[in-house]
This record gives structure tokens, C-alpha cells and sequence, in this order.
């Protein structure tokens, strides 16, 4: 049976699918290669946050990160003062991160090009300013330990704590499939048309009737929502939230993962989270190199690669048909 | 009032070394209109070539910062190659990242190379001190900072105003193809402009690396404030980056001193962001290069 025969596509290969995500900690166990597919899955929710803006309305949101710490803060606040469970922690997260994307948004996406970057950054700048010298609120750069962990009532009357790689694989499944799911519906949408009009020729989208600026406030607040709800679920499951997350490591990862992974497709950035997940870890000796290594992936992608891995597989498919078909 | 001329001046000498990076972000942005991410990191280059000058080839410590700015010169003529040139015609947004993904490279680098500690570059003068009446005092090395970096600004718009290169890159910022019709070689004014923009940048490395020590993350801070220097001073001006880098070092260090010392770094941002909003031009701002 030649490659071409199989029907990776089909509705019918859907199942098959999710049955394996289902299977694949199980495939895998020990705490330690789950623990990276759940750092796989979180990373994959955050890139896809940033694809929103970046891939589809393309804009470059520059200061992006500091969405995912505005979540993990919000959540981990509420949780140890306010006694909020992750179950309302992370909606919580994602609200008041789209608070935080309209004051940011508002003044920011009346600019274009780099200038957008540039304001976002700035925004960015001076939450991790606050989050570093607000001692009474966040400890500063110490950082906030002591983040419960979710659980749940059994009806037996016992409780379930999510507090292994197993539990916590499934949980961000869920979320990142719910995402993903929603991100879908929007961009098969009317909206998504919108976001391609405004990527392509932002005046001509504004001519023909297009509110671009406003649709470009939903894409920018969309991915602030995802972003805050990724940072809730990290600081849920790491137990402790510093302004690192805002901090360059993030920043280089999570662009890193969109880039190599594909800009303006859904797969790419997850298979960008997963591959740059699992790839550093692959690589021993690369400890000290690993942050050479994916500024060279990132300078090398956007160089010779600019429509990511998705790009690349997408052109191996059609060759792959192609021949079958001759 | 001592207190306030003492930080004026030391707020002149941090700002003249916003200025310095900012006028080679300035002039890059001039030329290319684009984004380079990478200006810090020259900025920290020109700290550690000197620091290898000065501590293994046992150099004049004057002698490491006239060296610096063409070694880092050459590296910029590298980056341009590695990050801008492969890149020309693509939409401008690419730059930001291509360049952001050098600087993580070179920094990271460096790390490997001299460690994540902070390391001390030695001035001869950086420990006479000279005394302006009972105003406020300053470093030999920090007045050496403040001529040199005038001494750059004017040397700079000389170039740019009477030298036949300078006219030409004028001419390349104000409209490239009509240059290229008059017989400039437009790719030769690419690599003299980022050789002179990375040459400013490493000089301001070297001249501040013997104020404070040189580490190798030393470039990012000062990166986003040269982005509100030459936002503020308006993108492509010269004199609107070397007065807008005065004015916010003088900014942060008074409003240090008497406002918040805690959120200083956040003048400028917040300053920056209206300016966007308000005169995205900048305050001294026209179009092209000046």
C-alpha cells in the first residue's frame, strides 16, 4: 500500500487520533517523560495564544508573555488569598488577562508594524517592573510559592488531587483541546476571513467595510485570554509563579515555537511546542547550547523556512500524492 | 541642591550612553527601516572585546575602546549578512525577530565563553575623581564618556552632512531606487551604515563597561530604552536620538532621586507609549535621515 492511500485526512482517522493521545502517557511511564508532555501541551496552548495575533491578523505582539504571567499571578492571588479553586482561578485568569489586552490593545493596535511591537513590549516592561517591586502583592522577584494544586470532589466522598504527570496530561488535554477547538470555530468563521484581509492588505480590508480595528482587539484579547489561562494552569502545576514567565526564556521559547512550527496554521505551533519540548531534552550536551541553539533555529527558520514545519509537511504531502497519483 | 547637580551629571553620563546606542539604532532604522534587536547586544560586544583587549592582550585601556568599534563594526557586518540581507523585500515585522533571534544567539555566546558573572573592565581613570566647586563631582572616566560621546555625535553629523559617503547615505534614506539610478552602490551604503551603527553601539559598551562591570545580558535594558530615545527623538534623526538620550538619562536619574527610584526605568516606557500615540514622528521628528 502505497502512502498515498492512506487516508490521513479522513474523518475516520479522527478516532484513531485521539485514541492515541489518550494512549501516548501510558506508552510512556515514569513521571519524568510525562512530565514533558504535559510541558508539551502547555507550551503548545501558549504558542497557539500567539498565533492568534501573530499568524493570523499578523501582528507581532512582542510583549505577548507578559499575558501568561498576568494569568499565573492572577490565579495563584486568588487561589491563596481569596481560596479560589483552579476551576474559577482559570477562567478568572483568562478575564483578567482580556481586561489587561483591552488597555493594552486600545492604544497599541492604533499602531502598525514594528511600531505595535514595540508598544507592546513597552506595556510588557513595565508589568514585569511592577511585578518585580510590588513586594506586598507578589514578593517580587522571589516569586509566589505555595500554589495549590486543583482537585476534585469524588462522589464517594473522597477528593482526587491533580498532582502527577498522569492526571495533569489529561487535564491540559482537555484544556488545550477545548482551545484549539475554539480557536477552529473562530477562524473558519467570518472572523477568520476578516484576520486574512487585514494580514494581507489592512487598508484594502478597511476599505471594502472591514472594522479592522476591532477585530483586531478580538484576535489581540483572544490570545491574551489563552495565554492567561496557560500561565493559571502553569502555576497550578509548577506550584510557584515568579516574573520569570515574562521573562526572555519564555519569550525566546514560545516565538521559537511558532516560527519553526508554522505560522497561520493550527498544527504548526503545537508541533513547534512539542518538538521544542522534547527536542532539548533529547539533546543532553545541549544544556548550556540549548538557548544558541533555538536562537540559530529561530534567525535559520524565519530565513529559509518562512511558513514553519507545517509548511514543510504540507509541501512532503502533496509531493507524496503527487507521485502516487503518476 | 548638591544633590540635584549630582544627579544631573550623572544622569548626563548614563544618558550619553542611551544616546550612543540610540544613534546607531537610528541610523540602521534610517537606512533599512527596520528594527534591530541586535543593538544591545553590539553594545555589549564592544564592553567584552575591550575587557579581552585590556585583560588577555594586556592593551591600553584607550587603545581597547578605539579597537572595539571596528572589531564590532566587522561583527555588525556579519549580523547584516546573517539576519537583514537574506531578508530584503520580506515585510518588516521578519526583521524584528530575525535579528531577536542573533542577539539571543551572541549572547548566549558570550555566556558560554565568559560566564554569567559580572566582570570588571579597568580604566586607569576610573577612580580620579574631579570636582566641579561644591556642585557635585564626577569620574575622569565619566567626563571621558561625555567628550567622547559629543566628539562621536559630531563627527557623525559631519560625516552625514559634507562626507560623500554620508550624502549618499542620505540619499539611500530618502529614497533608495532613485539613489540606485544615480550610481550609488546602495549594498555598500548597507554595510558602511551598519559597520558605523554597530561601531556607536560597542563604543558605548566600552566607554560605560569601565563605569559599571560588563555581564553578558548587558545590552537588553539599554535596548528597549534606545527603542523610547529613538521613538521619542523620532525614528531616522540623529540629533533627536543623541538630545532624546540626554534628556531621558537626566529623566530617570532626577526622578531616581526625587520621585521613585523603584520604577525609574518606567519613564521612559510610559513616555514612549504617548509619544506613539500622540507624535508617532517623534518630538524632533521628520521624515527621512537628518
Amino acid at each position: 500500500m502505497k502512502w498515498a492511500h492512506v487516508p490521513l485526512r479522513s474523518r475516520w482517522a479522527w478516532p484513531f487520533y485521539g485514541l492515541a493521545l489518550l494512549a501516548l502517557p501510558l506508552v510512556f511511564p515514569g513521571e519524568y517523560p510525562r512530565h514533558l508532555l504535559v510541558l508539551s501541551l502547555m507550551f503548545a496552548m501558549l504558542a497557539t495564544g500567539l498565533n492568534v495575533t501573530m499568524g493570523f491578523i499578523g501582528y507581532l505582539p512582542f510583549g505577548y508573555l507578559i499575558f501568561f504571567a498576568i494569568g499565573a499571578y492572577t490565579s495563584t492571588l486568588l487561589a491563596l488569598h481569596a481560596g479560589l479553586s483552579f476551576w474559577l482561578g482559570l477562567p478568572c485568569a483568562g478575564i483578567v488577562s482580556a481586561l489587561f489586552a483591552v488597555g493594552i490593545g486600545g492604544p497599541s493596535l492604533r499602531l502598525r508594524g514594528p511600531y505595535f511591537a514595540i508598544s507592546t513590549l513597552a506595556f510588557a516592561e513595565i508589568g514585569v517592573l511592577v511585578l518585580n517591586n510590588w513586594m506586598d502583592l507578589t514578593r517580587g522577584p522571589m516569586g509566589i510559592p505555595g500554589v495549590p494544586r486543583p482537585f476534585i470532589l469524588l462522589p464517594g466522598g473522597g477528593t482526587f488531587v491533580f498532582d502527577a504527570g498522569l492526571s495533569w496530561y489529561y487535564l491540559m488535554l482537555g484544556i488545550l483541546g477545548v482551545t484549539l477547538l475554539g480557536v477552529h470555530r473562530l477562524l473558519t468563521s467570518r472572523v477568520g476571513d476578516a484576520f486574512a484581509a487585514i494580514r494581507e492588505n489592512e487598508d484594502l480590508a478597511e476599505a471594502v467595510g472591514i472594522p479592522t480595528f476591532r477585530y483586531k482587539m478580538l484576535g489581540f484579547v483572544l490570545s491574551a485570554i489563552i495565554a492567561g489561562c496557560a500561565g493559571s494552569a502553569y502555576a497550578h502545576y509548577f506550584t510557584i509563579v515568579s516574573p520569570e514567565l515574562a521573562g526572555f526564556y519564555f519569550v525566546i521559547t514560545t516565538f521559537t515555537m511558532v516560527i519553526i512550527g508554522g505560522q497561520a496554521t493550527l498544527a504548526g505551533p503545537v508541533l513547534g511546542a512539542v518538538a521544542f519540548t522534547l527536542l532539548p531534552e533529547l539533546l543532553r550536551a545541549a544544556k548550556i547550547w540549548r538557548m544558541v541553539i533555538f536562537g540559530a533555529l529561530m534567525l535559520a527558520g524565519i530565513v529559509f523556512m518562512p511558513r514553519g514545519l507545517r509548511g514543510l509537511a504540507a509541501d512532503a504531502a502533496a509531493r507524496v500524492r503527487g507521485s502516487g497519483r503518476a | 541642591m548638591e544633590l540635584f547637580f549630582q544627579q544631573a551629571a550623572n544622569g548626563i553620563v548614563v544618558g550619553m550612553t542611551y544616546a550612543l546606542v540610540a544613534l546607531g539604532l537610528t541610523l540602521i532604522y534610517g537606512i533599512f527601516h527596520i528594527i534591530n534587536m541586535t543593538q544591545g547586544v553590539l553594545y555589549m560586544l564592544g564592553a567584552y572585546t575591550a575587557y579581552v583587549a585590556v585583560a588577555y592582550l594586556h592593551l591600553n585601556y584607550f587603545l581597547a575602546v578605539m579597537i572595539a568599534m571596528p572589531v564590532v563594526g566587522i561583527a555588525g557586518l556579519a549580523f547584516e549578512r546573517l539576519s537583514v540581507s537574506p531578508l530584503v523585500g520580506r515585510n518588516h515585522v521578519v526583521f524584528i525577530l530575525s535579528t531577536f533571534g542573533l542577539a539571543v544567539i551572541a549572547e548566549n555566546l558570550v555566556t558560554i565563553a565568559f560566564g554569567p558573572d559580572p566582570l570588571g573592565l579597568d580604566s586607569p581613570i576610573a577612580h580620579n575623581i574631579v570636582t566641579f566647586g561644591d556642585l557635585f563631582a564626577l569620574t575622569e572616566q565619566k567626563l571621558f564618556v561625555l567628550g567622547f560621546g559629543v566628539a562621536i555625535f559630531g563627527v557623525m553629523s559631519a560625516f552625514l552632512k559634507r562626507g560623500r559617503i554620508g550624502r549618499a547615505m542620505r540619499a539611500v534614506a530618502a529614497d533608495r531606487d532613485t539613489a540606485a539610478l544615480m550610481g550609488i552602490d546602495v549594498r555598500q551604503i548597507y554595510r558602511v551604515t551598519y559597520f558605523l551603527g554597530a561601531g556607536m553601539s560597542a563604543a558605548a559598551g566600552a566607554l560605560m563597561g569601565a563605569v559599571y562591570s560588563i555581564e553578558p545580558l548587558m545590552g537588553n535594558l539599554l535596548l528597549v530604552k534606545s527603542f523610547v530615545v529613538v521613538i521619542m527623538g523620532g525614528m531616522g534623526s540623529l540629533p533627536g536620538a543623541f538630545l532624546g538620550g540626554l534628556v531621558l538619562g537626566l529623566a530617570e536619574s532626577l526622578g531616581g532621586a526625587y520621585l521613585t527610584l523603584e520604577y525609574k526605568d518606567a519613564f521612559g516606557l510610559v513616555a514612549m507609549i504617548g509619544v506613539l500615540l500622540l507624535r508617532p514622528q517623534g518630538l524632533l521628528g521628520r521624515k527621512g535621515l537628518q
